[in-house]
């Protein structure tokens, strides 16, 4: 039987009213059809592409346009930015807060980024801060935080956590498999302090539809770093319990607020540490690393067969 | 042919749609509840992610399983491959339909990657024995045998499960055919071409009898991909080879024909899948427009791109949110679904790993090393 069949068998029986058959056919005829999303990309991928094309051109034209040039252009689209978007914006809530238009995150995000870049330009030619350059990134971070917050938008916030990993010198764009031995620890402050604002944050109900976007980030870095810890042979033992532990807490946690990415998480992240621990001395191709992938991998799959059995499709 | 019936496919998209109107708030929860309970099936399904771990460790199971009886029974020549891979991979099969009717098993991951892991094993196994039988000319006649199995096999496992990445991956393997016969680069990507074109126009007099219906929604993933397969062997700037003359003009054309007569289809029948893709089309058709002509390209060509990215959406915005109820032909910039919200959210998530890396002080005093990158939007390793 067709959606629309089914529609009208509900209706017939007065299982839905004649209003929300009206509602729901329209958009299963399509004679609603909803292009959100693709306008949304094409302000996405247009405000990527111009930042990446000043950038270049910046970098082509430095002597031909010169400092005055470059700064007063880039210092004017970014108080344009701005300005549009204090002018434009709802009033502060906690809560989550609609865009007062289409544009308006994507204006918001092109005047962060375009920030970065002017920024960045300032540093390169006089350099303001000398060795303690990499304060702007932590400054530009606490920027990008307030502005997320004050105007609600995810791409800014996504902007700050990543800015706020470059001033711990991690790299958040191109996801690294491994960080290095003296960038763990490194890891670690910046994924608890993430995880720990994101809680935080939750728990005064503070933009709480932020929330996942912190444990996300958090927890990803957290893992990596815990994993590089138990590659590096250094107190692995330790980094190994700290890896279990959060595995732990990340399945627990998901199961009990039904977010399985973050089962998936903990037991990936999990079974990769163990795996490299315990067939860290044998060949790949042995009989012993073998047996062990087939057996541990049927337990892992019996434990999720046994919590997929419990939670079914939802997600 | 179908392992699943066509009444429990319906009904399982149907359950599908009712959560969305649900969580949309175009129906009550007290009614959607007596709804699902008729829409119930007597299928086993779990949510997207555990499927994933699933897929992935019964995959790896597979494959350690059969690396173990390979090293523990030193069947490492070419025939005892090709016949310990057929083995495996009719054991496979025959496991994955055992746990589907034992177990009554729906997009569960752990038979999907068996049914998965039986068509590579066949195709492995197609071109052991494809080597053994011309191991004097190895050359590209066992690839040739493997591809071929491996598209039969896929599409035979799209044909009983429904996994319509089954579908593609017969689609990929049936396209890259060509390429392993010695024929000039031109007949190669014509052959292809002419391939992908076949099962697009297959697909799209069932997609257009469907609808979005099942299983028109499958019809539209496979149209789409096929249209986009068709594009990507005849975009030459996409790969390395070097072609000069007509094809070489031949293929400029279609690269724009493509995108723009995919849209018109797309919009013609409001089909997203299509769509979506003739979106990207044009957009990799803008990118390849220069080397193409053999022009250079300038740094100002992304800002200029990125000026006319923002304005097409806003226009459009505009232009559709003035027609009569905020729409026009159907089409409205309004968010319906909350679907969509959450797709977003997911992307402005995921856009912390893709912030555009745009400058570090290259001549700054270094700070101590940690062996790791400066990263983020706000400073990363590029330098002016």
């Amino acid at each position: 039987m067709t959606i629309l069949g089914r529609l009208e068998q509900w209706r017939e029986s007065g299982a839905i009213t004649s209003g929300q058959y009206d509602a729901i056919s329209t958009l299963v005829r399509k004679d609603r059809f909803p292009v959100f999303l693709e306008l949304h990309a094409l302000l996405y991928l247009g405000v990527l592409s111009f930042v990446a094309g000043t950038a270049w051109v910046i970098q082509t034209y430095l002597p031909a346009l010169g400092d005055a040039a470059i700064l007063s252009g880039l210092t004017l689209l970014l108080c344009l930015s701005f300005y549009y978007c204090f002018s434009r914006a709802a009033p502060y809530s906690p809560g989550e807060v609609e865009s007062p238009n289409l544009a308006f995150d994507y204006v918001l995000y092109l005047g962060c980024l375009l920030f970065a870049v002017e920024l960045a330009y300032l540093e390169n030619r006089f350099h303001l801060m000398q060795r303690d350059w990499d304060h702007y990134l932590f400054f530009s971070s606490l920027l990008f935080f307030a502005l997320a917050y004050r105007f609600d938008n995810r791409f800014v916030l996504s902007l700050a956590l990543s800015t706020l990993a470059g001033w711990f010198g991690l790299r958040i764009s191109r996801f690294p498999f491994t960080y290095g031995q003296s960038l763990g620890p490194y890891a670690l402050a910046y994924g608890v302090l993430v995880a720990g604002m994101g809680r935080w944050l939750d728990r005064r109900s503070i933009k709480k539809h932020f929330t996942e976007t912190f444990l996300h980030i958090a927890s990803n870095v957290l893992f990596v770093a815990l994993i590089s810890g138990v590659i590096a042979r250094e107190r692995e033992w330790l980094y190994l319990m700290g890896l279990l532990g959060l595995g732990a807490i990340a399945i627990v946690e998901g199961v009990k607020y039904r977010r399985f990415v973050f089962v998936a998480y903990g037991t990936i992240y999990s079974y990769i540490g163990i795996s490299i621990r315990l067939l860290g001395d044998v060949r790949i191709e042995s009989t012993t690393s073998l047996s062990y992938l087939i057996i541990s991998g049927l337990l892992v799959i019996l434990s999720m067969v046994l919590l997929a059995r419990r939670f079914g499709p939802e997600e | 042919m179908r392992r699943y019936s066509a009444d429990d496919e319906e009904k399982i998209r149907a359950q599908i749609l009712l959560r969305e109107w649900e969580r949309s708030g175009l129906l009550e929860s007290s009614q959607s509840s007596p709804l699902a309970a008729e829409l119930r099936v007597d299928l086993r399904r779990t949510n997207n992610f555990l499927r994933a771990v699933l897929f992935a460790f019964t995959s790896l199971i597979v494959a350690a399983s059969l690396l173990l009886i390979i090293t523990m029974f030193d069947l490492d020549d070419e025939f005892s491959l090709a016949v310990t891979t057929c083995i495996a991979a009719l054991l496979c099969f025959g496991f994955s339909e055992y746990l589907i009717g034992r177990f009554r098993l729906y997009r569960f991951g752990v038979e999907e990657a068996l049914a998965a892991a039986a068509v590579v094993l066949l195709s492995v196994s197609g071109a052991a024995i494809a080597h053994t039988l011309r191991s004097s000319r190895p050359g590209e006649f066992p690839i040739l045998v493997g591809l071929g199995a491996g598209a039969l096999g896929a599409f035979g496992i799209y044909r009983r499960f429904g996994y319509v990445y089954a579908a593609l991956g017969s689609m990929i393997c049936a396209a890259a055919i060509p390429f392993q016969i010695s024929l000039s680069a031109e007949v190669q990507r014509s052959l292809a071409a002419a391939m992908l074109a076949l099962v697009f126009l297959a697909v799209r007099s069932r997609r257009l009898l469907y609808v979005d219906d099942f299983p028109g929604d499958e019809y539209g993933v496979i149209q789409a991909s096929a249209w986009a397969g068709l594009y990507f062997v005849l975009n030459l700037q996409l790969s390395s080879t070097r072609i000069e003359g007509w094809f070489h003009w031949g293929t400029y054309v279609m690269i724009w024909i493509l995108p723009i007569l995919g849209l018109c289809m797309a919009l013609r029948t409001k089909d997203r899948a299509l769509m979506n893709v003739s979106l990207a089309l044009a957009l990799l058709t803008l990118a390849a427009n220069k080397p193409y002509l053999g022009l250079s390209r300038r740094p100002w060509d992304p800002i200029l791109l990125g000026v006319f990215l923002m304005a097409a959406a806003i226009t459009l915005r505009r232009w559709l949110s003035k027609g009569p109820d905020g729409q026009r032909h159907g089409f409205t910039p309004a968010r319906l679904l909350t679907r969509d919200s959450r797709l977003l959210t997911l992307v402005s998530a995921a856009s912390a790993t893709l912030q555009p890396e745009v400058a570090v002080p290259s001549t700054a005093p270094a700070k101590p090393d940690f062996d790791g990158g400066r990263s983020g939007g706000a400073g990363a390793s590029g330098s002016f």
